[in-house]
């Protein structure tokens, strides 16, 4: 029988998590103690400290930069969305079928290993305005990682459970929405989580090179016009919202695997 | 009924030979005949690797047999080229453990009369509880298997494959991982189940006292391949507890059941040398 915690255990719990809270904490003043370190140098080019990059975002504009964030956040979202919602049903159909399999798969392992940044020069010329092609460099850094570890997860699922759900009586379609597509989650997640990190990469890299607006291009022109504490801005801006964007695929992905939650 | 025997499921000269590329088959099965007659409980006995599994297999429809043939009610249920599908008529209990771990306790149970439609939900979620709460799982119905101890989880993998009311259960070493205590535990409620209602099994095993103390009958397999060596009639008295294992009616049964293995162990086990100084 599961045993209600008690009071010491629950207390040890919280202790627990406060020390986990604090090490999280050591490890950013700590970054920031050695980055001020740094910057207080005497180099020959000026390294802008903490608190001069801190003093620059707090001298953006505020509306501009929201719309910036948004743009990339947006960018990322509908690229990603997108693979997902292709790559998901693909893998599957790959799984399910042997004769697409045979057709798809060594496609998908050619292109695989192609870096997603070497499509922007083709992106670029194919690609008639640079927010299409912004997104579709998104997508394409989403999309193999999807695919990729759908597949792993139609092909990793215990045959026991196959069978135990034909024995339990189960109808083809039952099997799919009850049997394989749980066991799956939490492989499709993992691939989730990785393919929102690339097309993170891929907006940056896109917004570099050749979109309008974006925390890319932010960075990109905070470097050509020297204001180089903004630089850091825009460093910090992607740090923090690639980590949202894996931080919220975690969560969605707790909620719909609850049985594998972590 | 009265005490008629039907013969639920009979399997007839069943053979299966693995058919391995550039080899010449192995022979798994030679020959295996056993009837399985209703509301008894059939075990088989043999030494690890002598086909046990791919007999079950067979039956619940995992496996095609070469030949021969499996009738499940006086009709065919597998022959040469026509193997069965797995149904809810032959529920299998997993060596491994087959619950599904992303559903919880309650789920699970309700798996199988759900995907029928066999029964509405509320009274699918009464039954449930009402076979729960038999082998002493009733607090745990929103647990997820994860959370069980390994008897939690032989006992609810138990109660899902009754739920259905099938005509045979098919349980494939379901204890074999369990520590000496817990398996005691379970083999209690199993045995309680069988005792308030009568179920069809056919379990396997390669443990002698498991086999004696659950079994109305005894089939002994000879070690691979495998074929049907000897049948022991097991009469002692139900509802049967764990005294039994002492008495003497116990012991002599134990002797002949570990007389016939034994020599069959040993031949698997030479066979074993055999195949890994190859």
């Amino acid at each position: 029988m599961q045993a209600a915690p008690d009071r010491s255990a629950l207390s040890a719990e919280r202790r627990k998590s406060f020390h986990k809270s604090v090490r999280a904490a050591f490890s950013v003043v700590a970054l920031l103690a050695i980055w001020t370190g740094i910057a207080a140098f005497p180099w020959s080019i000026t390294i802008p400290s903490p608190l001069a990059s801190a003093r620059a975002l707090l001298q953006l504009e505020p509306r501009p930069l929201a719309a910036d964030i948004l743009l990339s956040c947006r960018r990322v979202g509908i690229g990603f969305l997108i693979a997902a919602a292709v790559g998901i049903p693909l893998g599957i159909l790959v799984g399910y079928s042997r004769w697409i399999r045979n057709l798809l798969f060594p496609l998908i392992e050619v292109l695989r290993p192609i870096p997603p940044i070497a499509w922007i020069p083709l992106a670029i010329l194919f690609f008639p305005t640079s927010e299409s092609m912004v997104v579709f460099l998104t997508f394409l850094g989403a999309f193999f990682p999807i695919v990729y570890n759908t597949i792993a997860g139609f092909s990793g699922i215990k045959p026991m459970y196959l069978r135990a759900g034909k024995s339990l009586g189960a109808s083809e379609w039952r099997m799919f929405w009850h049997v394989i597509l749980p066991s799956m989650l939490p492989v499709i997640f993992a691939g989730l989580h990785v393919a929102v990190g690339i097309s993170w990469l891929m907006v940056v890299a896109g917004e570099m090179m050749a979109a309008k607006g974006g925390i890319g291009a932010l960075t990109w022109e905070a470097y050509q016009t020297a204001r180089y504490p903004l630089i850091f801005v825009g460093m910090a801006l992607i740090g923090i919202f690639g980590f949202l964007s894996s931080f919220l695929i975690r969560i969605a992905g707790n909620a719909v695997s609850k049985w594998d939650a972590r | 009924m009265g005490c008629t025997l039907t013969t639920i499921l009979s399997i007839r000269n069943v053979s299966k030979t693995y058919r391995v590329r550039g080899q010449e088959g192995v022979l798994a099965l030679d020959q295996c005949s056993v009837d399985v007659v209703q509301n008894e409980f059939s075990v088989i006995v043999g030494p690890s690797g002598c086909g046990k599994t791919t007999l079950l297999n067979i039956i619940a429809g995992f496996d095609e047999l070469s030949e021969g043939e499996i009738l499940l009610n006086g009709s065919v249920l597998a022959s040469p080229g026509r193997n069965s599908s797995p149904g809810p008529d032959r529920m299998v209990v997993f060596q491994h453990g087959g619950l599904f771990p992303w559903m919880r306790a309650l789920e699970n149970v309700c798996f199988g009369p759900l995907a029928r439609g066999q029964m509405p939900y509320a009274e699918a979620r009464e039954k449930a509880r009402d076979l729960m709460a038999r082998v002493g799982l009733q607090d745990i119905e929103d647990l997820y298997p994860e959370s069980m101890s390994s008897g939690m989880r032989r006992r609810l993998e138990i109660v899902r494959a009754i739920m259905g009311q099938p005509q045979i259960m098919l349980m494939d070493e379901p204890f074999r991982a369990l520590d000496a205590l817990t398996k005691g535990v379970v083999q209690d409620f199993l045995l309680k189940i069988f005792d308030t209602a009568p179920h069809t099994i056919f379990f396997i095993t390669h443990d002698l006292i498991e086999a004696i103390f659950l079994a109305d009958k005894v089939c002994v397999m000879t070690s691979r391949p495998g074929r049907v060596k000897k049948m022991i009639r097991v009469a002692l008295p139900r509802p049967r507890s764990i005294k039994l294992l002492n008495s003497p009616e116990f012991l002599r049964l134990k002797d002949e059941l570990t007389d016939a293995i034994h020599e069959e162990a040993l031949k698997a086990f030479e066979l074993g040398e055999r195949e890994a100084a190859r």
